[in-house]
């Protein structure tokens, strides 16, 4: 999930060049800073904003996405939105202003109720987590709920396509790095999928002892946040993720 | 998610209708946290402190920002992921995303995009804002299943949700 190995000539949507120097996201987030440019989602609509200076962002592009827009991730010039009706592909321009390509539509999943989603992706692939909450009502009170990890195909923008959808408990927050997916599952810890086959991704190892709600690998440190904690673990053996520090100060 | 005013049913066209709930005298539950729009505004960098609700967060070089769900976004060194160490925290109302470019954080503070130059991180300093960008947060606990007291706009903004009990709850959700 690091933001910026994606400046590379041979990509094919090339992020612009740039002095900045961007932190890197979770997958929950909402803003995005990529380059001199600056993104935010609300509840519908994707906002560009110029912020070459970056002490006074100023908007020059405001477009309708769809409806419960909650997550915005960049990969390699690609925008990927996640929302309760699925996740939207956009590439950016060389004026920074995002271009529609395409949609892959949860409906086509045959949901029993809107979930939420983050989306991330690597390569030509990306992921997404929804849930329902528990307790969730759907129509006329019957208790329904999903929980499950969608791969998906996105190397034609225009028409995302389902590679494979994994039941995972109460997933959240998640991280792509190299053949390793990093998936939060909130109250039932963390779960690392080898994904060498996006077909087929296998449980390599969970955590249980740990509430993760969002998850960043930088380096050799995965970094996971959840509830009052704040917990890192080298991952060089996926098998046995080694827990380094734990911040729980409540 | 079902919400229901006490004494009124909210939801009809279904076949399997919630009865109307009584009204406790009291009940455990959420309450809305109100904010003056003075305070609701005030972004104010304070020593470190525990995490209450961490959720997303973002990475910058050796240093951890970390939303804590509306309350604000908590600082940490990591130069040494052994041994993080709290620098500060930023109370922020409403807070829930972030983004950084160099010493600029961007964060929403309840409906406004706000910049703030975080050079000195024990003192972060707002450098613009942009008005309403997001909506107002929603009017009912998102999540939260049973009683709670119902959201007042004319008690001030809405930065949260917290628990206690409330006497003669109106709203609930099944």
């Amino acid at each position: 999930m690091s933001v910026f190995i994606a400046c590379e000539a041979d990509s094919d949507f090339a992020t612009p060049a740039s002095n900045s120097s961007n932190g890197t996201n979770s997958s929950y987030a909402r803003i995005l800073t990529v380059g001199d440019f600056l993104y935010a989602v609300n509840l519908n609509e994707i906002v560009t904003f110029d912020a070459i200076d970056p002490s006074d962002p100023t908007e020059i592009d405001r477009q309708v996405i769809g409806t419960g827009i909650e997550t915005i991730f960049h990969h390699e010039g690609i925008l990927l939105i996640g929302s309760s009706e699925g996740t939207f592909t956009y590439t950016i321009e060389a004026s920074g202003i995002p271009r529609r390509r395409g949609q892959f539509d949860y409906n086509t999943l045959d949901l029993p109720v809107e979930p939420c989603d983050p989306v991330v992706a690597a390569g030509n692939v990306a992921y997404a987590t929804l849930y329902t909450r528990e307790n969730n009502v759907g129509i006329c009170g019957r208790d329904q709920t999903i929980n499950l990890l969608v791969v998906m195909d996105i190397t034609d923008l225009e028409n995302p396509s389902l590679i494979t959808t994994v039941e995972t408990p109460s997933p959240r927050g998640l991280a792509v790095r190299g053949d390793l997916l990093f998936v939060c599952n909130e109250f039932s810890g963390l779960t690392v999928y080898d994904v060498s086959d996006t077909s087929r991704p296998r449980v390599i190892s969970t955590v249980n002892d740990v509430v993760a709600y969002d998850v960043i690998v930088k380096d050799d440190v995965l970094i996971v946040v959840g509830g009052s904690e704040l917990i890192q673990y080298d991952y060089a053996n996926p098998e046995a993720l080694i827990r380094l520090s734990t911040i729980d100060m409540t | 998610m079902l919400i229901i005013l006490v004494l009124t049913l909210a939801f009809v066209g279904c076949e399997e209708l919630p009865e109307a709930r009584p009204i406790p005298e009291t009940a455990f539950g959420l309450l809305p946290i109100y904010l003056d729009s003075v305070e609701g505004t005030s972004i104010t960098t304070l020593p470190p402190r525990g995490i209450n609700d961490g959720r997303g967060f973002a990475v910058l070089g050796d240093t951890l920002y970390i939303v804590d769900q509306l309350r604000g976004i908590h600082i940490f060194d990591n130069r040494d992921p052994a041994e993080p160490v709290g620098v500060s925290f930023i109370s922020i109302p409403g807070c829930a995303s972030i983004a950084i470019n160099g010493n600029f954080l961007y964060v929403n503070n309840l409906t406004d995009l706000v910049t703030l130059d975080i050079s000195d991180p024990f003192n972060a300093i707002e450098v613009d804002r942009e008005p309403n960008l997001y909506p107002r947060p929603l009017e009912f606990p998102e999540g939260h299943v049973g009683y709670f007291a119902c959201y007042d706009s004319s008690l001030g903004l809405l930065a949260g949700w917290e628990s206690g009990t409330i006497e003669l709850p109106q709203c609930y959700i099944e």
